[in-house]
C-alpha cells in the first residue's frame, strides 16, 4: 500500500513529461522569468516611442526593481494562473472521460492516494517551474536595476508558490468532482474570479487568498505581511481535497 | 536598438523556437489533430507566440479517445 | 469448491431496476459464460464484481472474501493509458498489485508471448489496434494471477478473426484461473464455456453446465427438405392430421423433434410414400446455444 504512492507518482510525472504538460509549464515560467523584467525596463522606451509619433509628450517616474517584480508577480498570478487552471483541469477529469480512471479503481488502492499522487506531483511540476523562473527573473533584474534585494525576493516566492499551488489544488479538486475537464477548467476560473473580485475589497477581502499577490510584494519590500490570506489559503486547499474525496468515493462509472 | 537588448531578448526567441519545432515534429507524425484542421493548427502555433504552442500540445494533439 | 459466490444481489438506479435479485455459483476451474441481451444487467453484474460500483443490496465474495488483488479485470471498453507502452501498463499494473519487480518481469515475458503481442511490447498502447486492445486486456486482468478474471464482452467488438483468436486465449486461461466472461454472442460462449447462465431483464433465467443444458433444453430436430414447396407444405398438413408436430422452417423444408420422428418413423415414411412426396434431403440438427437462448427469453416475453 505504501509503494503505491511511488509508483503513481512516476506514472503521473511521466504523463506530465509525455503529454508536454511540464515542458509547457517550464517554458512559461522562462518566459514571465524573462520577460517580466525586461518589460518593465525597456517600458519608458517603448512608451516613449508610441509618444513620438503621436506626438504626446509623457513624462515618466523612473523605473525601479519593484516594476520588475510587479511585473512578474502580476504575470504569474493572472496569465500564470489561467494557464495552472487549464494544465490541471483535465487532471482526473480527464481520466473519468476516457475511462482510464476504471483501471485504477479496479487495483487495490484508495482514492487518497491517487488524489495525492496528482496533487505531489503538480506540487513538484510547480515548484520546478517557479524556481527556474525566480532565478532567471533574479539575473535579469540584478543585471538591469539597481539594490535590488535578492534575498528577499527568493523567499518572497515561497508565497508564489503557494498562490499557484491554490490554484492548481482547487483546479484538479474540482477536477474530481465534475465528469468534464471543460466543467472543472469553468468552475475553476469562476472561483478563482470570485476570489479575485472579494480580495480587491475591503475588510473580509483580505481574507481571500487572492491577496498573497499582494503579500509577494510586501516581503520583497521588506514590510510585515499579514496571515490573513494564508489561513484562507490552507483553507481553500484542505477544503477543496476533502471535498473532492468525498464526491470521489461515491463515483461510479457510468455506461 | 542596442546590442544590449538583443542579448537580452536572444533567450526568448530561442524558447519560442524551441516550442514551435517540438510542436510541428509531433504535427508531422500525427495524422489526425483534435478540434480543428490540421493546416489551422500549424498556423496557430507558428503564428500565435507562446499561446499557440501552448493550445497545440494540451488540447491539439489530444489522443482521440472513446468520446 | 464454488470460487465465486453471489447472493442476491440487486442494482437500482434512480428509475431503472438493473438487477433485481441475482445469486450465482462459480466453481473453481471454469470458464463461465454470462449470457443475455444487451441491457440485461450482465456489464452491471461485472461491474460489481470488479468493486466498481456498488450493489443496491445483496453481497459477493470471491474464494470466501472480497478482495481486490483475487480479481483480475477487462472492461466492455478498456481504456488504458495511450502513452503508456504496453510492457510499461502491465509493469505498472504489477506494481500497484505489490508484485516483485522480479516477478513482475517474469510474468510479463510471459504473457507477452501467451498473448502474442511481444512484437508491439514496447510501442506505445494509442497505437494498439483493437484486437491487440483486448489481448493487452487480458494480459493486464492476469498478470496477477487472481483467482477470477472478469471479461466484459472480451470479443464482441471484434472482426471474426480476432474473435476467434481471443477465444482461444481465453479456453486457455481456465488452466490457470476461474473465468467469468459476459457476452451476447451465443457462438462464443459456446464456443469456450463450460457452463452458462442466461440473465434477461435484471434476472437469471437458468444456470446449467454447457453439456446438460444443450442435450436438454434443446432438442434435436430431423429436418426434412423437399423439391417443391407445395410437397412441404402438403407433408405438414398431412402430418399434423397425424397430431405429429410439424414446424415448418422454410418454404421446402419442414422439422420434426427427433423423439418424436423415431416414434412414430412408420407413419412418417409411409405417409410421404403414399403421396409420393419426394425428399431432397433429411439432416439431424444438432441443437446450439441460440435454440435454448431464444426458447427462454421467447418464453419471458410470453409471460
Amino acid at each position: 500500500m505504501h509503494n503505491n504512492i511511488g509508483i503513481l507518482l512516476w506514472k503521473e510525472m511521466t504523463e506530465g513529461l509525455r503529454s508536454y504538460r511540464i515542458l509547457i509549464w517550464v517554458m512559461v515560467c522562462l518566459f514571465f522569468g524573462i520577460l517580466s523584467p525586461l518589460s518593465a525596463y525597456y517600458m519608458p522606451d517603448i512608451l516613449a516611442m508610441i509618444g513620438s509619433t503621436q506626438n504626446i509628450a509623457l513624462t515618466l517616474t523612473e523605473v525601479t526593481y519593484r516594476d520588475a517584480v510587479d511585473q512578474y508577480v502580476k504575470n504569474f498570478t493572472q496569465i500564470g494562473s489561467i494557464i495552472m487552471i487549464f494544465l490541471a483541469m483535465g487532471s482526473v477529469a480527464g481520466e473519468k472521460a476516457d475511462g482510464s480512471l476504471q483501471f485504477l479503481m479496479v487495483r487495490p488502492i484508495s482514492f487518497h492516494v491517487i488524489l495525492f499522487a496528482k496533487i505531489i506531483a503538480l506540487m513538484a511540476m510547480v515548484v520546478l517551474g517557479i524556481g527556474i523562473a525566480a532565478l532567471v527573473c533574479a539575473l535579469y533584474t540584478q543585471y538591469l536595476f539597481p539594490g535590488f534585494p535578492l534575498t528577499l525576493f527568493i523567499q518572497s516566492n515561497l508565497i508564489l508558490l503557494l498562490y499557484l499551488l491554490v490554484i492548481g489544488v482547487m483546479t484538479t479538486s474540482l477536477s474530481a468532482m465534475v465528469s468534464r475537464p471543460v466543467t472543472a477548467g469553468l468552475a475553476s476560473l469562476g472561483l478563482w474570479l470570485v476570489f479575485s473580485m472579494l480580495g480587491s475589497l475591503g475588510g473580509a477581502g483580505w481574507y481571500s487568498f487572492t491577496r498573497l499577490a499582494s503579500e509577494i510584494i510586501q516581503v520583497v519590500e521588506g514590510f510585515p505581511i499579514s496571515l490573513k490570506p494564508f489561513s484562507s489559503a490552507i483553507l481553500v486547499i484542505l477544503g477543496s481535497i476533502e471535498g473532492a474525496l468525498c464526491v470521489l468515493s461515491r463515483w461510479e462509472p457510468s455506461h | 536598438m542596442s546590442k544590449e537588448f538583443v542579448l537580452l531578448v536572444t533567450p526568448l526567441v530561442v524558447l519560442e523556437l524551441i516550442l514551435k519545432l517540438v510542436c510541428l515534429r509531433d504535427w508531422m507524425k500525427r495524422e489526425q489533430v483534435n478540434g480543428l484542421s490540421r493546416t489551422a493548427w500549424l498556423l496557430i502555433f507558428l503564428f500565435v507566440n507562446l499561446f499557440g504552442p501552448i493550445a497545440y500540445l494540451v488540447y491539439g494533439r489530444k489522443h482521440h479517445g472513446h468520446d | 469448491m464454488a470460487m465465486i459466490e453471489i447472493n442476491s444481489i440487486t442494482k437500482h438506479y434512480r428509475t431503472i431496476e438493473a438487477l433485481k435479485g441475482v445469486s450465482l455459483c462459480v466453481q473453481e476451474g471454469t470458464i463461465f459464460g454470462f449470457l443475455g441481451p444487451n441491457g440485461a444487467g450482465k456489464t452491471t453484474l461485472i461491474r460489481i464484481l470488479a468493486h466498481l460500483i456498488e450493489p443496491t443490496s445483496g453481497s459477493f465474495s470471491i474464494d470466501g472474501k472480497d478482495l481486490k488483488q483475487h480479481i483480475g479485470y477487462l472492461a466492455q471498453q478498456p481504456a488504458f493509458y495511450p502513452w503508456m507502452t504496453a510492457r510499461e501498463l502491465l509493469r505498472f499494473s504489477g506494481k500497484l498489485y505489490g508484485l516483485t519487480s522480479l516477478e513482475t518481469e517474469k510474468r510479463i515475458h510471459e504473457l507477452l508471448s501467451l498473448c502474442g503481442i511481444q512484437a508491439a511490447a514496447d510501442r506505445r498502447v494509442g497505437t494498439y489496434s483493437g484486437g491487440m486492445i483486448q489481448r493487452l486486456g487480458i494480459a493486464q486482468a492476469i498478470l496477477h494471477k487472481p483467482k477470477v478474471v472478469l471479461l466484459d464482452e472480451p470479443a464482441s467488438a471484434l472482426d471474426p478473426i480476432g474473435r476467434k483468436e481471443i477465444l482461444t486465449l481465453i479456453s486457455r486461461l481456465h488452466e490457470e484461473t476461474t473465468v467469468f466472461m459476459s457476452s451476447h454472442i451465443l457462438e462464443d460462449i459456446q464456443r469456450v464455456c463450460d457452463e452458462v447462465a442466461i440473465i434477461a431483464d435484471g434476472s437469471i433465467v437458468l444456470q446449467q453446465d454447457m453439456d446438460t443444458l444443450l442435450r436438454s433444453h434443446a432438442q434435436p430436430l430431423i429436418s426434412l427438405e423437399f423439391d417443391h414447396p407445395s410437397d412441404a407444405l402438403l407433408c405438414q398438413t398431412l402430418l399434423s392430421k397425424l397430431s405429429i408436430e410439424v414446424a415448418r422452417e422454410a418454404h421446402n423444408r419442414i422439422v420434426i423433434a427427433e423423439t418424436e420422428y423415431q416414434n412414430r418413423y412408420s407413419q412418417i415414411m409411409n405417409t410421404l410414400n403414399d403421396h409420393d412426396l419426394r425428399l431432397r434431403s433429411l439432416n439431424k440438427q444438432n441443437a446450439t446455444l441460440e435454440d435454448v437462448f431464444m426458447h427462454h427469453i421467447k418464453e419471458r416475453s410470453h409471460a
